[in-house]
């Protein structure tokens, strides 16, 4: 393998996580710090013009794919939609399978999935995989031969919970959320043995009355509050501390949680639309900060923390960077949740002004005007509830020191209405129009931005919404795929399109890369997402029609 | 106070011109078609695909399709977790829905709306001994309300009330019983039916009316076959008692609804103020272009489903050890089903394996597995077969499957 040295750009290193794991990318995010950046530079903008398809490997579902793979020695795994039907273990050189898995998922469980059946991909430690599936249940499965080695039960996944991310393993623990902040689900963050498959800890994500923050819910609500971690983790070994984003709280009608305006008084309704740092060991809360208190648009906060070491008052700090849902890029000291900043990434933020430095909280708009209410419309809200960004992830270089963000550009009118008696299912308690593009009318696109300055440093804009996660690199490229299938490497300096090509299915997941003897390996895969585009009215329906449905993996390297 | 003492009291059925209903009833000989009625299987007390009790929305159908001359009723059967989920994917497989919203808000594609031929809404259960005549009569007293019902959103907004939040009604049933609660809210139908059912009518239960608490109910039929839907209104015209006894018959609350709009709150303070509509007109949530996404779906299953499946005889006869009802059952299924699960259920393409049943559905596998072979998966091609199987037959066939259990 070919060593690599990267210049040190702007005085940035790298966090302790990154470097274990520079070329290897064995976990979803390419480190535990989600920065999804690779010292592999063979690969690179002025090479890359030479790339080509190496081979591909067909999922086996057609739907909604978001999984990036991980890779363990010469090994690729990978998984595909629906719960996952299929996990692959491949041959990383050739695409030879070696093993496949398919799990026994009941029947029907796309009752209980709110947003698609989709699932991120595997996790890996100490020769196990580990998958989360629908049906709320974390395996282990023998890396080598992909045997079932235990299963686990986090929650019952006919509540509402599903498990769509691959979970976070730290040290001999296997740690996962679900989801469910859709139906009435209180959310937690679970640590089962990697050995046993047995509960070691969990930690609730919503205080009962009594607890500490008890309080900050209206009456009993907090029973069912949601602020569900369904998303990834993140973990910095050095400071022992795992950190999950917490989803919107449940029920959607605000006024069941709290006051029913911007003034919320104590009814905040924590931890939900927060980030948490957990003691590894232990699961305690070791400290909290809430992006959006007493959520009214369902700005949930689950997208992935990313580590950096930012500077802080001339001091060199480690910080975690965040771009939520709310429109707002939040850069957060991941020692003890202080925040360094917040500044609007999307353009047309309107619900709030600005972030309060002191108090941490946001500056709504006066007079409820775009907080939706019991029967109180709020028009033109942006972002809308897909958010700034989705779940769609973005990387941090430390090359070139900015953050790659996949954007949005929709907004919203929402109000708050009774909910149709139903069974036990999809409990929304509004009316909601999602299908708005935002100012300059494009549908979103990658956005480099400067998480010291907070500010923007270029823009490629997309045409339609939906923009696919991203990766970095040492060979000063980002690669990301769209919704119309192209798969793009840019120029990470510029944001210039170096070079593209048409994987034939809408792209969403975050492409991964690797280094196999030598030789340089970019990886991604493809399959159009089918659940997002039923929420956006007119606007879906270009997307859905942007490429057709897919599930294919494709591999791409030099000559 | 019990639910059947109140039999005479008031329960609003709709009427319709009854010349107009006996003039198309004299037409109705003409469709020897079938009935195609789409409903819930699994939502007592309103409809059940099997069992000893049908539900009321089934019952009617019945009485209906006799009217019409037109049974059998082909039934659909679609799970209404998400009732609009549930209109979209069997869109063009009924004639009529049994039964709908009435109001004109919620809308339902390519169906239109026979009048109300019932009104329903929450009611107050409560024991026998709690009185009430106003919201404010609840004030002071320790109450239960069902999650994210309407119930619910009003206590939540209101000053002075102290409710406690449960996800269904079987834990407020048991904090009622537990004294854990004085009265609760829940969805008088359901409340009404599990009081009879499970609890020998042990609590009272009164129907509510003002702040969103009630509205109607109407059989959505096709909109392109008028016909038909002037001769099922004109069925369930002519019907009304006998949906007067059908609600009885499902211990539907019946005595006189109970007002509790706001505006008997006297001092209390009141968050917002409510339009008294009824309580389906609220869900729009708008998600049209999903139709679109679920038809795909559908498109890629029938795909699958059209792929004739090779048979592969993977698994020896069984061991002496089969009983001679799972001998005959393997008979008849390698025989009747083979051709989609293999022979011995040992089918390639896993959902359609019948050897991973149990691991599948754990210890309900026996229960899915006759609802299944009785009911069929309509939506992924597997026929119902209940009415072409004798229940022995299907017997001998769970006997078999029981053999090939992983």
């Amino acid at each position: 393998m070919r060593k690599l040295i990267t210049p040190l750009v702007l005085g940035i290193t790298m966090g302790f996580a990154s470097i274990a794991s520079a070329q290897n990318w064995p976990v979803y995010g390419g480190d535990s710090g989600n920065t999804r950046y690779s010292k592999s530079a063979q690969i690179n903008a002025g090479n890359v013009t030479k790339l080509k398809m190496q081979w591909a490997l067909q999922l086996g579902t057609n739907r909604s794919q978001e999984s990036t793979p991980i890779l363990v020695g010469d090994t690729l795994y990978v998984t595909s939609s629906f719960g996952p039907k299929n996990t692959y273990a491949v041959n990383a050189k050739t695409g030879e399978v070696k093993w496949t898995y398919q799990p026994d998922v009941p029947k029907g469980i796309d009752q209980f999935a709110c947003c698609d059946v989709n699932n991120r991909g595997v996790a890996h430690a100490d020769g196990k995989i580990f998958i989360g599936r629908l049906d709320a249940h974390i395996v282990a499965l023998d890396a080598k031969t992909g045997k079932e080695l235990w299963k686990t039960a986090v929650i019952d996944y006919t509540g509402g919970s599903v498990i769509t991310s691959p979970p976070t393993v730290v040290k001999n623990l296997v740690i996962t959320g679900y989801g469910g902040g859709e139906y009435g689900v209180r959310g937690s963050i679970v640590a089962l043995d990697q050995a046993t498959g047995k509960e070691v800890w969990r930690t609730q994500t919503v205080p009962q009355p009594g607890e500490l923050h008890g309080d900050t819910w209206k009456g009993d609500s907090g029973k069912l509050g949601g602020a569900v971690a369904w998303g990834l983790g993140s973990y910095d070994p050095k400071l022992n501390l795992v950190y999950y984003g917490t989803s919107n709280p449940s029920p959607w009608t605000a006024a069941v949680r709290g006051n029913d305006s911007s003034d919320i008084g104590k009814f905040s309704n924590l931890y939900s639309a927060s980030v948490l740092a957990l003691n590894a060991d232990t699961g305690k809360i070791t400290w909290h900060y809430q992006f959006t208190p007493h959520d009214a648009w369902d700005y949930d906060g689950i997208n992935e923390m990313v580590f950096a070491d930012l500077p802080v008052e001339g001091k060199k700090t480690p910080v975690l960077m965040q771009a939520n849902r709310n429109g707002f890029f939040y850069v957060i000291d991941r020692a003890n949740g202080k925040l360094v900043s917040a500044k609007q990434y999307v353009d047309g933020v309107n619900w709030a002004t600005s972030i309060d430095m002191k108090t941490g909280s946001p500056v709504e708009t006066a007079g409820n005007v775009k907080r939706p209410g019991m029967k109180r419309k709020a028009s033109d809200v942006c972002p809308n509830l897909l958010g700034g960004k989705n779940w769609m992830p973005m990387s941090y270089s430390e090359q070139t020191g900015l953050v790659y963000i996949p954007t949005l550009n929709l907004c919203m009118d929402m109000e708050g209405i009774q909910p149709e008696y139903k069974r036990g299912a999809f409990y929304l308690g509004v009316n909601f129009d999602l299908g708005k593009l935002g100012k300059g009318g494009h549908g979103g696109g990658v956005k480099a931005w400067d998480p010291v300055k907070q500010q923007e440093v270029w823009f490629n804009k997309d045409d339609q919404p939906w923009t696919g996660g991203l990766i970095t690199t040492a060979g000063g490229v980002a690669f990301h795929g769209d919704v119309k299938g192209w798969f793009k490497a840019l120029d990470a300096k510029t944001g210039k399109v170096l070079w593209k090509f048409n994987t034939g299915s809408g792209i969403s997941a975050a492409p991964m890369t690797y280094t196999l003897d030598g030789k340089q390996y970019i990886a991604v895969v493809s399959g159009r997402t089918q659940s997002i585009p039923a929420f956006l009215g007119a606007l879906g329906e270009k997307l859905v029609a942007a490429s057709p449905e897919g599930g294919t993996m494709f591999v791409f390297a030099l000559n | 106070m019990t639910i059947r003492g109140h039999l005479t009291a008031i329960f609003r059925v709709r009427t319709l011109a009854a010349a107009l209903g006996a003039l198309l009833l004299s037409n109705v000989a003409l469709s020897a078609e079938p009935l195609r009625v789409c409903a819930d299987p699994d939502n007592l007390p309103f409809s059940k695909s099997e069992g000893p009790e049908r539900g009321l929305y089934i019952d009617l159908a019945e009485l209906v399709a006799k009217k019409l001359e037109a049974t059998p009723i082909q039934y659909t059967w679609w799970l209404t977790f998400n009732q609009r989920r549930a209109l979209r994917n069997t869109a063009g497989e009924c004639d009529a829905v049994f039964a709908l919203p009435t109001d004109a808000d919620y809308k339902a594609r390519g169906l239109q709306k026979t009048p109300a031929f019932m009104d329903v809404g929450y009611a107050v259960v409560a024991p026998a001994s709690f009185q009430f005549s106003s919201l404010n009569d609840f004030k002071g007293k320790r109450l239960a309300v069902q999650f994210q019902t309407t119930p619910h959103i009003l206590l939540s907004q209101l000053e002075g009330f102290t409710f406690t939040t449960y996800r269904n009604s079987d834990e407020v049933f048991a904090a009622l019983a537990k004294g854990d609660v004085d009265a609760s809210f829940l969805w008088g139908p359901v409340a009404g039916y599990e009081n009879m059912k499970r609890h020998n009518g042990r609590w009272k239960v009164t129907p509510l009316t003002g702040s969103d608490m009630s509205g109607q109910v109407s059989v959505a039929v096709r909109r392109d076959k008028p016909e038909l839907a002037k001769t099922i209104e004109a069925a369930l015209s002519a019907l009304k008692p006998e949906i007067e006894a059908l609600a009885d018959k499902y211990g539907f609350p019946r005595s006189k609804p109970v007002n509790i709009s706001q505006t008997d709150l006297g001092g209390a303070k009141v968050a917002i103020s409510f339009q008294s509509t009824p309580i389906q007109a609220q869900a729009q949530v708008k998600v049209p272009t999903h139709l679109i996404a679920l038809i795909q779906q559908k498109q890629t299953v029938a795909a699958k489903n059209a792929k004739v499946e090779k048979p592969t005889a993977v698994v020896e006869a069984p061991a002496a050890a089969m009983s001679e009802k799972a001998t005959l059952g393997r008979v008849r299924f390698n025989d009747q089903c083979s051709h989609c699960h293999a022979k011995d259920g040992a089918s390639t393409l896993r959902e359609r394996d019948l050897r991973r049943i149990k691991i599948r559905y754990d210890a309900k596998w026996m229960e899915t597995a006759l609802t299944v072979i009785k009911n069929g998966r309509p939506e992924l091609g597997m026929p119902a077969w209940k009415d072409i199987l004798a229940e022995a037959e299907i017997q001998q066939l769970m006997s078999f499957l029981e053999t090939q259990q992983k």
